[in-house]
């Protein structure tokens, strides 16, 4: 390879210097006397194997890790290794792009560019200038890419979000350091393609860039040094163009290139393709996201499945698990022997956080084949202690935690978990992904011993390399089996041709069109959450019309909708909360507390009684600090505070009683020519919450926060603050609730309320509201609590007696949720 | 030695709220000038009864995913109603009773279990809605009823004593040793606690994640249902709302005795001290004659500092 970078060293500028970086935690040395160094307009590769420390060097460069000793350096100043900080590494200009993906995926793409770049969009119409800067910084980097800005993350591919993750550090106007910490690991040929000349281009401009990757390719095509890192210290520092993939491997700690092609290549064909033989069998196998896979797959073989990321090879194997599971009805595949599973997604699918490297391996002995009702110990340590040993997983004990281990090692015994499962047929889920050389030769032999005793792997890998050692690949493209290769066919360049091969097939494009139509009412529904409470509430409203005429009357509404403030107030209030990914089980307590305040102290001590109800939203604020601080769920904090509010009501007022200051009486009495107030007030409530929440840029902050504080955090954002102005905000509107509650029934009562908390939690729920995630609606939230109250008033009306009150209420909530999860189902499969 | 020590704070989670139990117990004893075993007998007697309940909570909460058993306790007042309705204080009516109690328990956990796994709704939710409906069956079950009269056997369970000490609390201990065998020695132990902190991982592992978690919301139903008809034995009587108040404490005692809120690891012995200690605290405030409304404070005060204090599991990363 010829480059003209290495031409005149001596005049560039010297942008970052790390040197003698020393971070340790507790035993281990993550990082020992590391150095670093890059200058302006250059890209520095950091490769490794797993362990090595490239992710600690890089929290540490990027402020996010406070180094135990070392020095920094950038563009010539020497930093305070004590004082820098994520805030002063932005202010510098360096972003990272990190491997797990820090997007919000309730908010749409470019409210996401606006969290992360928030100053740029300070003044003027900000959701204008962000979806503009998104729009353009995405066109940059990745041309002709067909993301709308104006989409929620939720609704884009992971190739997609990636994108939408690069494109936003990149949009950055002060940036001169980008970290990318294997980026292309998600991205398609062509993205990746884009991304290489993108930072190639860039670079010319004077930024400069930091690559980690396991694709040495590409670590080789785009960067001027390659530093290569082992246990935690500096191996060697390579400019580019005088090295090669066999030597990085070699420097990375791996086996030579000479030795590897010696020990591949052998054992194989140990397949016997006898009906006898026959494991596994796809016929025109058809559904979303795979079309028209035939195959048939014996006992003793390794069979690769490759394509294109995102071409259907995960969905295939999914699909097969689930068909061996007979979770899903699968028309074409038969299945002939026991199957195991080995999960790609470690952290999502694969680890139990809270288990041991023990029992996360022996979770399959238990549950699989052998129904066993009780545990045997001493064998489950037996079985457990064999596969540890065989597969050198590095830990200092089995019966350490599993999370303890570096990915690469929790990936072995999340491997040996599906071999002590003693399944006759392995599906593995990319399972090498991320891991280090030495590691994935050992995998590969240990698939191929697995296939001489008979056994039939299917293999799915994002990385042809490793393919080779497979007697079969099946190479997929947009879910059609596109091609298969077998024996000596199989070469990275021969993966790479089929991987593009196309499949022109009018079914295809029917099918296509076919679920655009079927899709079009549930997209509906979930893009619109307010319609479903919408249409219940009309519903409602029809039926009480129809039952009794008279309730429709300008006084009748009123009646109707002025009793429903109370809990439309509370909702709101909730729904605040919710959107934290939190649930407020105080509600009901809270509110009747406001109440008995707001009918004793207020009117005997205007000023005492309204310091109480302030004291009582800062008590709300103080929660939300607990709950944060010490990551406490917060079910069983407000489970605590409703004691509190409830004595503290009891306190002032023992029995019920009380009265409404009279200002309040008059307020709800308040009479409007054309609409009844009560409907004016319902309706101010949801505006003025929605801008709050939705319109508001610290409500986008705010949501984005309930759906990924970490991202939120690293953009700069306070996220204890995010959590206490969300639990203020639920503590105002909680007051308000109870002062309403006072003003319609000119009474107090500390018990009064207390169905309020699970009611307001259904509203919001009903509302179009998730329990996780940061997605609220304000007008559903409205929605849901006057159709949850106007029940009362038609099981009255309908004369079926005050008893149904609470099962028709249930009914109502269950069949609404229901409705909505069967829609939102067809677009986003569970598969147990 | 300092690892030791961790681990003793990492496998006995109970600890805290043995010690919590045994403070208040002292206190009380403090203000009574006397170590009053009778009076710790008594409380124990009546934390046997949250106990029973609360183990049911607690599967619920293990399954994971947010879950948790709002039914419980609409459950508890319907099944003290049956009780008593269908017994009529007739011993030939016992097995009767107690059959019709167990299966409406198993039904509505069931219920709660479809609603969360076919349906997909929240448990909090789902369980909720289930409540309420229960709760409309008790409204109008009771709205007819007549009987207040038990089986004297459940009289005995709830009320009798065996050598000084309360049968209901060699019940409850009978229930742990149960509970705890299901956790350490049985596969389901290991599928719950799997499925509770990872459900995907766990389909992947083989493991049967829907039956898992019906047979979790089917075992707390079951332990609401038969303490409903023995709490109701205790106090002699059924009454609207009478389960109510377990709805928080229930909670309150599996958290304090150290099970996972977010679920995967439960703590049975700690589950029952939690209760005790839950128990104590209240006889504790009643004794110093404190109002209802600082009881209630100080309750409130006591259960959120003991979620401070109490080390919040973190994930490694």
């Amino acid at each position: 390879m010829v480059t003209n970078d290495s031409q005149t060293p001596d005049k560039k500028e010297v942008l970052l210097e790390a040197s003698e970086i020393i971070k340790t935690y507790g035993a281990t040395k993550a990082v020992d006397k590391m150095s670093v160094f890059l200058n302006k307009g250059e890209v520095l590769g950091l490769v490794g194997a797993n362990g090595a420390g490239k992710s600690t060097m890089m929290r540490i460069i990027s402020g996010v890790t406070k180094p135990d000793s070392g020095t920094l350096a950038f563009l010539g100043n020497n930093l305070n290794i004590k004082e820098y900080s994520t805030t002063i590494a932005r202010q510098l200009g360096i972003r990272v792009v990190y491997q797990e993906l820090s997007l919000c995926t309730n908010l749409k793409v470019y409210e996401n560019f606006f969290i992360e770049q928030h100053q740029i969009f300070a003044v003027g119409n900000w959701r204008r200038a962000a979806n503009e800067a998104a729009r353009k910084s995405l066109d940059k980097v990745f041309p002709g890419n067909n993301i709308d800005t104006t989409e929620a993350v939720s609704n884009l591919s992971i190739a997609q979000r990636q994108m939408v993750e690069i494109a936003r550090a990149a949009c950055d106007p002060d940036l001169k350091l980008l970290i990318l910490d294997e980026p292309t690991s998600s991205l398609g040929a062509e993205q990746t393609e884009q991304l290489i000349q993108y930072v190639l281009k860039t670079r010319e401009t004077g930024m400069s860039f930091i690559f980690i990757s396991h694709r040495l390719q590409e670590v080789l095509k785009i960067c001027n040094n390659v530093t290569v890192m082992n246990n935690g210290q500096l191996k060697c520092n390579n400019q580019a163009c005088s090295i090669n993939e066999a030597i990085l491997i070699q420097q990375m700690g791996g086996v030579s290139v000479a030795e590897k092609s010696l020990e591949s290549k052998t054992e194989k064909r140990t397949a016997n393709y006898d009906a006898a033989n026959l494991k596994l069998e796809i016929n025109k196998l058809e559904t979303d996201q795979v079309h028209r896979i035939n195959a048939k797959m014996y006992a003793g073989e390794v069979i690769g499945v490759t394509g294109l990321e995102g071409s259907g090879q995960k969905a295939l194997l999914n699909i097969l698990y689930q068909a061996s599971r007979k979770t899903a009805k699968m028309n074409g595949i038969s299945i002939h022997d026991t199957v195991a599973y080995v999960s790609g997604d470690r952290a999502k699918e694969g680890v139990f956080p809270l288990w041991s490297i023990l029992t996360n391996m022996t979770i399959t002995t238990l549950t699989k084949f052998k129904k066993d009702i009780l545990i045997d110990k001493k064998q489950e340590e037996l079985s457990g202690k064999t596969w540890y040993d065989r597969l050198k997983i590095k830990a200092s004990d089995i019966h350490v935690p599993l999370t303890s281990l570096s990915g690469g090692n929790q990936q072995k015994a999340l491997i040996a978990r599906a071999f002590l499962a003693d399944a006759n047929i392995i599906l593995l889920d990319d399972p090498s992904r991320g891991v280090d050389v030495e590691t994935k030769k050992q995998l590969a032999q240990l698939y191929r011993e697995a296939a001489a005793q008979g056994k039939l792997i299917i293999w799915y890998s994002t990385e042809e390399e490793e393919l080779t050692e497979c007697d079969r690949v099946l190479v997929m493209h947009d879910g059609y089996l596109v091609k298969e290769l077998s024996g000596s066919e199989i070469t990275k360049a021969n993966i790479i041709d089929a991987s593009f091969i196309t499949v022109e097939d009018d079914k295809k494009a029917k099918t296509e069109n076919g679920e655009k139509k079927k899709h079009t009412i549930a997209d509906f529904f979930n893009k619109q959450r307010t319609a479903m409470p919408c249409i219940a509430l009309l519903l409602i409203i029809a039926v009480i019309s129809f039952v009794n005429p008279h309730a429709v009357s300008n006084f009748g509404i009123n009646l109707l909708i002025g009793s429903a403030i109370p809990l439309i107030l509370a909702s709101i209030s909730q729904m605040f909360i919710i959107a934290a990914s939190d649930i407020d089980l105080g509600m009901g307590a809270y509110l009747g507390f406001a109440n008995v305040i707001s009918a004793t102290v207020l009117i005997a001590n205007p000023a005492l009684g309204m310091l109480i109800l302030v004291l009582g939203i800062v008590g709300y604020g103080v929660l939300g600090a607990i709950i944060h601080v010490r990551k406490i769920p917060a079910i069983v904090v407000t489970l605590g505070s409703s004691f509190i509010w409830l004595g503290i009501a009891l306190s002032v007022m023992e029995k019920p009683g009380g009265s409404a200051p009279a200002a309040l009486v008059d307020f709800f009495n308040l009479d409007f020519p054309l609409i009844p107030m009560s409907i004016i007030l319902a309706l101010a409530i949801a505006v003025i919450s929605y801008f709050i929440i939705i319109r508001s840029k610290y409500g986008t902050v705010l949501r984005g926060f309930g759906n990924n504080p970490k991202a939120v955090a690293r953009s700069g954002w306070s996220t204890l603050k995010a959590k206490v102005s969300l639990y203020v905000l639920a503590g105002f509107f909680g007051v308000l609730a109870g002062i309403s509650l006072t003003g319609i029934t000119t009474a107090a009562d500390a018990n009064a309320a207390s169905s309020y908390t699970l009611l307001s939690i259904a509203a919001v729920v009903m509302g179009g509201g998730e329990l996780v995630g940061g997605i609220v609606e304000p007008f559903g939230v409205v929605f849901g609590a006057v159709t949850l109250s106007l029940i009362g008033a038609l099981v009255g009306f309908i004369h079926i007696g005050s008893n149904y009150q609470p099962a028709v209420q249930g009914c109502l909530m269950f069949i609404i949720l229901a409705i909505r999860i069967a829609i939102r189902r067809k677009n986003n499969e569970t598969c147990y | 030695m300092k690892l030791a020590i961790n681990n003793i704070g990492k496998n006995t989670p109970w600890i805290w709220a043995c010690l919590g139990s045994l403070i208040c117990w002292l206190l009380t004893s403090l203000l009574l000038s006397k170590l009053d075993f009778q009076s710790l007998l008594v409380n124990a007697a009546l934390a046997s009864l949250l106990t029973i309940v609360s183990l049911g909570q607690m599967f619920a909460m293990t399954s994971g995913d947010g879950g948790i058993d709002l039914s419980i306790p609409y459950t508890i007042t319907l099944s003290a109603f049956l009780s008593f309705g269908i017994i009529q204080g007739s011993e030939s009516n016992l097995i009767l009773g107690m059959s019709v109690v167990a299966v409406v328990g198993i039904v509505i956990g069931f219920l709660n279990a479809i609603s969360i796994i076919t349906f997909k709704i929240p448990p909090i939710i789902a369980t909720m809605a289930i409540g309420f409906i229960v709760n409309s069956g008790v409204l109008v079950y009771s709205s007819s009823f007549t009987s207040n009269k038990t089986s004297a056997v459940l009289t005995t369970i709830a009320n009798g004593r065996l050598l000084g000490i309360p049968i209901i609390i060699l019940f409850a201990i009978a229930l742990i040793l149960i509970i705890t065998f299901v956790f350490e020695k049985m596969s389901y132990g290991r599928a719950i606690t799997a499925v509770g902190q990872n459900r995907l991982a766990a389909f992947f592992a083989g493991i049967n994640v829907n039956r898992t978690i019906m047979l979790a919301y089917m075992i707390s139903g079951l332990l609401a249902a038969v303490g409903g008809a023995l709490i109701g034995a205790r106090i002699d009587g059924a009454f609207l709302e009478m389960g109510q108040s377990y709805m928080l404490q229930s909670v309150g005692a599996v958290v304090i005795g150290g099970t996972l809120v977010s679920g995967g690891k439960a703590s049975t012995v700690g589950t029952a001290f939690g209760a005790l200690m839950l128990t104590l605290m209240v006889t504790l405030m009643v004794i110093s004659r404190l109002p209802i409304g600082v009881q209630y404070i100080i309750e409130g005060i006591i259960l959120i500092l003991v979620l401070i204090i109490d080390k919040p599991h973190t994930e490694s990363d």
